[in-house]
């Protein structure tokens, strides 16, 4: 019933990461070789590489595209606990040798340990990057001009005390900016493994509003579903098990 | 032997040098008293010396230059070799290593046997052709110069420290000497061999290139650097030097056999000394040198003596020493037997100022002829083979560990993979150390660590390894003797692609696979790709896209009659609204609502019937919404109910027909007037018989039995009908509680007989029934209003489906609604249009746009793009009046000219537009070939902002309009450029670099796919 088919690919490790853009033709890939490769989706359904380039100087955990608005925009974060943001950028390469070139475009170093996710707000928020690294600091930078990829602001810093290993975003227009935050901490007593932060505009702080004290297994993945008008929000936690937690706001 | 009484100041002040290098603690003094040549005489102290310089005795150079053997450009280097090292010295390197190998009982274990090893990545074939491995570890085990059993230990009196040198020290040293006579200017100075083994005089200086070595005292030719002594520094010695100082004694030593010939000896400030050089003289041996100041015999007026400009000098003299001070940078201090200061211009250039640079002679000789030991050291580094002791290995990473580890494997097919297991551990550690940076300094660990544990009931493993071949299997053995099998697993990255593909990483692989399933973010892209919710002529038509979903039938069904109604109104000149039933009511107007009760009386039968109708405008528009028509014009229920027969629904026609007390046409209908399907036709007619022995009298025997056949049916029509024909009078609870009942037959039903207020009470449960539910058949009754958002909210909550939500709005718009309500709504619709722009359902959303903005009118769409005018700036749209405010004098006629829709120039300063780069026409004129029929080649996306320009009441075609690439701004008539960029990549004008194809993705894309 199910056809798969594999996509060789010319990671030479381990890949840890696969993501989509925003209308699903064009796939990047980072691989523990400290590449990453990005992937077009030609007319006869099959996927072909158009740039692979070594970005980090460790693994690269997660990459994670931009909305196309912003322009053809990846960031990638890794071992070598670093953030870059690059865009694609055509050179003058004429009718035949189109090859795309990737261009570092910035590189965030805040971070003392090693990045484990990286993500991209949803678009209505502007031009936003969350992070979160091993030490349990999820950040989130900002690009006030979003003709200008190379200037990025560090907006805020959200201690969670806690080992982090995913991040997600709340899609939703309807709702304050939410982020969940995973972590893979192995000790069961460390409390719930998934923490909930809200913004508040009133003193533009980002707040915990929920530690999810019903997942004390190390989580690997978060993930918000797409909203779609809902009252609710589901929240997928990839565990030990899975756990699709409903969120209902109140008040 | 001439001991003098002032040697214990010497001693001080040499020991007070502490700018030195390293203190030289003098050698043996016998060497320097026991020697004939040396005669001492008084001891030079800081007392009279003379101001003034005298002029120094001439020296006459009696030694003779050269090889004391015959050497020629022929001689080979090896020949050059053996007059150091000869075969007497090779064959006691022999006797003493054989003699070594005798001594020796045990045997060392080396491992120098990477040399011969055979692995083809470190491999060094030279060591395997030289010699044999095993030769060369016996050799190197009893490689000796020297006897053992006469070494004298540490310590010990008699303790030579280069007694493992044997012989072979003192041979070459004076093969050195013997093998050429140095010219007349000597160096001595300090060099260095860098070397880092273990040996008790090795020295230590971290000023130095060479931090650690062996210093070597030489004595070299000023001129070609040749060494001609050298005296290795061991340490402190045992034997207390001279009264005179150690560098004293030391180059008393090196220059003995020297003296007497006229040599002049160059050294630097740590060795020299008055007494040093005035003794040196008295030897024959000329000598300059800086000096320090603080050296015995310097006198006090000359170190106090202030000089003022650089390049100043001052001298004093004393016998036959000349002492300069000098002030360069800072003062220094000369001392002579053989120079004077006066200034000599060097030849050199100062790069500054570009004059020759001036020194007095003593410095200019000291600079040109102290280098002689470097230039030995020079010489030496270009042959010299570093003798460095090799540590094959890094420090990486240090792993610290709770408990004795007892196993350490790396996992043969993963790069960087350890696998630890400690003592009494239930679980084997696994390290990832892959991820260490080389090279970099790293304060905190970097490395990620896992624990693999076989769950065996708290039994410890007692050992594991790896799978050879399979990633990351392993097998771990436990205490109770189980072993078990296990894997490491990776965290496997998902991903969920809009076009409903799922790809996962296999480890260094990727896997795709096309989604099927009954999801409905599959079943709305389906729908929205047939066109769902476009249909906005023929509402109801949308309906027949889903038709799988019969929950969807209702909502379409009202929205399309409420639509009809809407436009009925319109075409009277009213304004209505899509509200619900349950607003068209208006329950609150009070009670000028009256009902009416009538008999009704079939014509065709003649029966009469005494049913309670209740009939109002309100109610009539609650039928027409329903569906059923209006009661004064049964041509609507005729038609509804031709409809449902057709479709099949002839239980569902019979009830309605019923329900409007046409109980002819509901026999007819049931006993097949109307052809309809065969199945159930004989349970129909059985039906259609029970109703004509309809009576009135409620106690019947007919009654009960169609209150007990009732339970049996299925149909829930059919039951319906006999529950309307069995009931009590006024008390038709039983058919409204009827769930699998249209909701729509449910309120028409209720709105034909029920009262206002029970009418009220039960939409009003009815309402709260479907906000529960998330019906949205409900929407008939609520219609867009807050009740509806809730209904519609609930819907989404419960499946999800945007779409039809987002559709029911657009086509229920315009509503009375709050602004909160409207804010959600709004933002439902844009959920819908971002989802269709995920899909690249561009077109799709378009349209759908343009029937959301049709409907709503309350929200003007912005232009989207601009044009202004280059030089005034003012936007040029053709749309816009053509302002005569700002041109005052254009008289009427002008202006009605400017009216017309071609536009040329700026309508507001009169400056021409930009021109076609291909045809040079004026924006704004057509291009000339939209008028023959053109062969189409429409690009895709090349450009994006296409603006009607020109013509205002008909739509120019394409090829007429302008475009311009984005990039440099170039452009010109759509068919122009098309023809243009057929052949070519560059931009059209001259000049103009750009290359506007390849600008655009997707073009390249499909570029790519062409060639």
């Amino acid at each position: 019933m199910f056809v798969t088919r594999h996509i060789p690919t010319d990671h030479q490790d381990l890949i840890h990461d696969v993501s989509y853009d925003f209308h699903g033709r064009r796939m990047a890939t980072c691989s523990t070789d400290q590449t990453v490769q990005i992937w077009d989706l030609q007319d006869n359904g099959e996927w072909k590489c158009t740039a692979s380039w070594k970005s980090h100087s460790g693994s690269v955990w997660r990459v994670t595209w931009a909305h196309p608005e912003f322009g053809q925009v990846i960031a990638t974060c890794s071992f070598d606990r670093t953030v870059s943001v690059w865009e694609e950028c055509v050179g003058d390469t004429g009718r035949d040798g189109v090859q795309s070139n990737w261009i570092r475009k910035t590189s965030h170093v805040d971070s003392r340990t090693s990045i484990m996710d990286v993500k991209f707000a949803p678009k209505h928020l502007g031009l936003l990057l969350a992070t979160c690294s091993a030490d349990g600091i999820v950040r989130i930078y900002e690009a006030p001009d979003v003709m200008n990829l190379s200037q990025w602001s560090l907006q805020h810093e959200i201690m969670c005390k806690i080992s982090c290993s995913c991040i997600s975003w709340n899609a939703s227009r309807m709702h304050a900016p939410m982020i969940a935050v995973g972590s893979d901490d192995p000790s069961p007593s460390a409390g719930g493994k998934c923490q909930i932060y809200e913004f508040n505009s009133a003193n533009r702080k980002w707040n915990k509003v929920e530690s999810l004290s019903v997942v004390t297994d190390p989580v690997h993945d978060v993930a918000f579903a797409p909203n779609l008008g809902r009252s609710h929000h589901l929240l997928a936690i990839a565990s030990k098990d899975l756990k699709i937690i409903s969120l209902t706001p109140y008040g | 032997m001439a001991d003098n009484l002032n040697f214990g100041e010497y001693l001080d002040e040499i020991f007070a040098d502490e700018d030195s290098d390293y203190e030289f603690e003098g050698f043996d003094l016998d060497d320097v008293n026991e020697n004939p040549e040396v005669v001492i005489n008084e001891c030079i102290t800081n007392e009279n010396w003379v101001a003034g310089e005298h002029v120094p005795l001439p020296l006459n150079f009696s030694g003779s230059q050269g090889f004391f053997r015959e050497i020629n450009d022929k001689t080979s280097p090896i020949e050059y070799f053996e007059n150091f090292i000869n075969d007497q010295d090779i064959q006691e390197i022999v006797q003493e290593t054989n003699l070594y190998a005798a001594q020796s009982i045990a045997s060392k274990n080396l491992d120098i046997s990477e040399y011969w090893t055979t692995d083809p990545v470190t491999s060094t074939p030279f060591f395997r052709d030289i010699m044999a491995r095993d030769r060369f570890y016996l050799l190197l085990t009893f490689f000796h110069l020297n006897n053992n059993e006469n070494n004298i230990p540490r310590g010990q009196d008699g303790h030579d420290p280069l007694f493992k040198l044997g012989t072979l020290y003192h041979n070459i040293l004076h093969r050195f000497q013997s093998y050429y006579y140095p010219g007349q200017n000597l160096t001595i100075d300090e060099c260095m061999v860098p070397w880092r083994g273990n040996l008790s005089f090795k020295t230590y200086n971290p000023d130095k290139p060479s931090k650690y070595g062996l210093k070597a005292y030489m004595l070299c030719d000023s001129k070609n650097g040749f060494c001609s002594k050298f005296k290795l520094y061991t340490g402190k010695p045992l034997i207390p030097h001279s009264s005179n100082g150690a560098t004293y004694d030391l180059t008393m030593d090196l220059l003995r056999g020297h003296f007497g010939k006229g040599h002049i000896l160059y050294c630097d400030n740590y060795y020299s000394s008055p007494q040093l050089f005035s003794d040196l003289w008295e030897l024959g041996v000329g000598a300059t040198g800086t000096v320090r100041p603080n050296r015995k015999g310097v006198p006090d007026e000359l170190k106090n003596l202030k000089l003022r400009a650089k390049g100043e000098t001052a001298v004093v003299n004393k016998g036959p020493l000349n002492l300069t001070k000098y002030l360069d940078h800072k003062p220094v201090y000369m001392l002579s037997t053989v120079s004077t200061s006066e200034n000599i211009d060097t030849n050199r250039k100062d790069p500054r100022t570009g004059e020759n640079i001036i020194r007095p002679k003593v410095v200019f000789e000291y600079n040109s002829k102290m280098g002689g030991v470097d230039r030995s050291d020079q010489m030496i580094s270009y042959c010299k083979i570093p003798i460095k002791t090799l540590k094959w290995w890094k420090k990486i990473l240090t792993l610290q560990e709770p408990k004795n580890i007892v196993k350490l494997r790396w996992c043969p097919t993963r790069n960087g993979f350890l696998g630890v297991l400690y003592r009494e551990s239930t679980s084997v550690k696994l390290y990832d150390i892959r991820h260490t940076p080389q090279g970099i300094d790293e304060l905190e660990p970097n490395y990620i660590d896992r624990t693999i544990s076989p769950n065996n009931g708290g039994q410890y493993v007692t050992a594991f390894n790896w799978h050879p071949k399979q990633e990351n299997r392993l097998l771990i053995a436990c205490t109770n003797g189980a072993i078990k099998d296990m894997i490491v697993h990776e965290r496997i990255p998902v991903i969920f692609s809009p076009q409903f593909h799922i790809t996962w990483g296999n480890g260094k692989k990727l896997v795709d696979q096309e989604l099927k399933s009954t999801d409905i973010s599959l079943l709305m892209k389906e729908r929205a790709s047939k066109g769902y919710g476009l249909q906005s002529d023929h509402v109801f038509h949308n309906v027949q896209l889903v038709k799988e979903d019969a929950k969807l039938y209702g909502m379409w069904r009202w929205l399309s009659l409420s639509h009809d109604m809407v436009e009925e109104h319109k075409s009277q000149g009213q304004s209505y609204k899509h509200s619900g039933v349950y607003h068209l009511m208006d329950f609150n107007k009070g009670s000028t609502m009256k009902y009416q009760s009538f008999q009704y009386t079939d014509g065709s039968t003649g029966t009469k019937y005494f049913m309670r109708q209740y009939l109002s405008e309100e109610r009539d528009k609650v039928l027409q919404l329903c569906g059923w028509g209006n009661s004064d014009n049964t041509e609507g229920l005729n038609l509804f109910l031709k409809e449902l027969h057709k479709n099949g629904q002839t239980s569902k026609a019979a009830a309605i027909a019923l329900f409007n007390l046409k109980f002819g046409q509901t026999i007819e209908i049931l006993s097949g007037k109307y052809k309809h399907q065969a199945e159930d036709s004989t349970m129909m007619n059985a039906v259609a018989m029970a109703i004509s022995g309809y009576s009135e009298d409620k106690q019947t025997l007919w009654r009960k039995t169609c209150s007990a056949l009732l339970h049996k049916l299925t149909d829930p029509y059919l039951r319906a009908i006999f529950a309307f024909l069995s009931c009590e009078k006024d008390n038709y609870q039983e058919i409204l509680d009827m769930k699998d009942l249209n909701l729509c037959d449910r309120v028409a039903f209720a709105a034909l007989y029920l009262s206002d207020s029970k009418l009220q009470e039960f939409m009003e449960s009815l309402i709260k029934e479907v906000k529960e539910n998330g019906d949205l058949d409900g929407l008939l009754l609520t219609g867009l209003t807050s009740d509806g958002i809730d209904l519609l909210q609930r819907h989404l909550d419960r499946t999800g489906d945007i779409q039809t939500v987002a559709l029911a709005i657009v086509y229920s718009l315009p509503c009375d609604i709050t602004k909160e309500d409207k804010e959600k709504v709004v933002m439902w619709i844009q959920c819908y249009r971002e989802m269709l722009d995920r899909w690249r359902l561009w077109h799709y959303r378009a349209k759908l746009d343009i029937i959301w903005h049709q409907n709503d009118t309350s929200t003007r769409v912005p232009s989207q793009a601009f044009i202004s005018c280059n030089f005034c700036g003012k936007s040029i749209a053709c749309n816009l009046p053509m302002v005569q405010r700002s041109l005052p004098f254009m008289s009427g006629p002008m202006a009605a000219n400017f009216n017309r829709p071609k536009v040329t120039c700026c309508p507001g300063c009169r400056k021409p537009l930009p021109r076609c780069a291909l045809c040079l026409t004026n924006l704004g004129t057509p291009s000339g070939t939209g008028l023959y029929h053109h062969k189409e080649k429409l690009g895709t996306g090349l450009y994006h902002h296409k603006e009607k320009l020109g013509l205002d009441s008909k739509l120019s075609p394409f090829q007429d309009w302008f475009s311009w690439c984005q990039s440099c701004r170039h452009g010109g008539h759509v068919s122009h450029l098309f023809e243009w960029f057929d052949e070519h990549s560059e931009c059209p004008v001259t000049g103009c670099t750009c290359n506007c194809v390849s600008r655009d993705h997707l073009e390249r894309l499909s570029l790519k796919a062409v060639v």
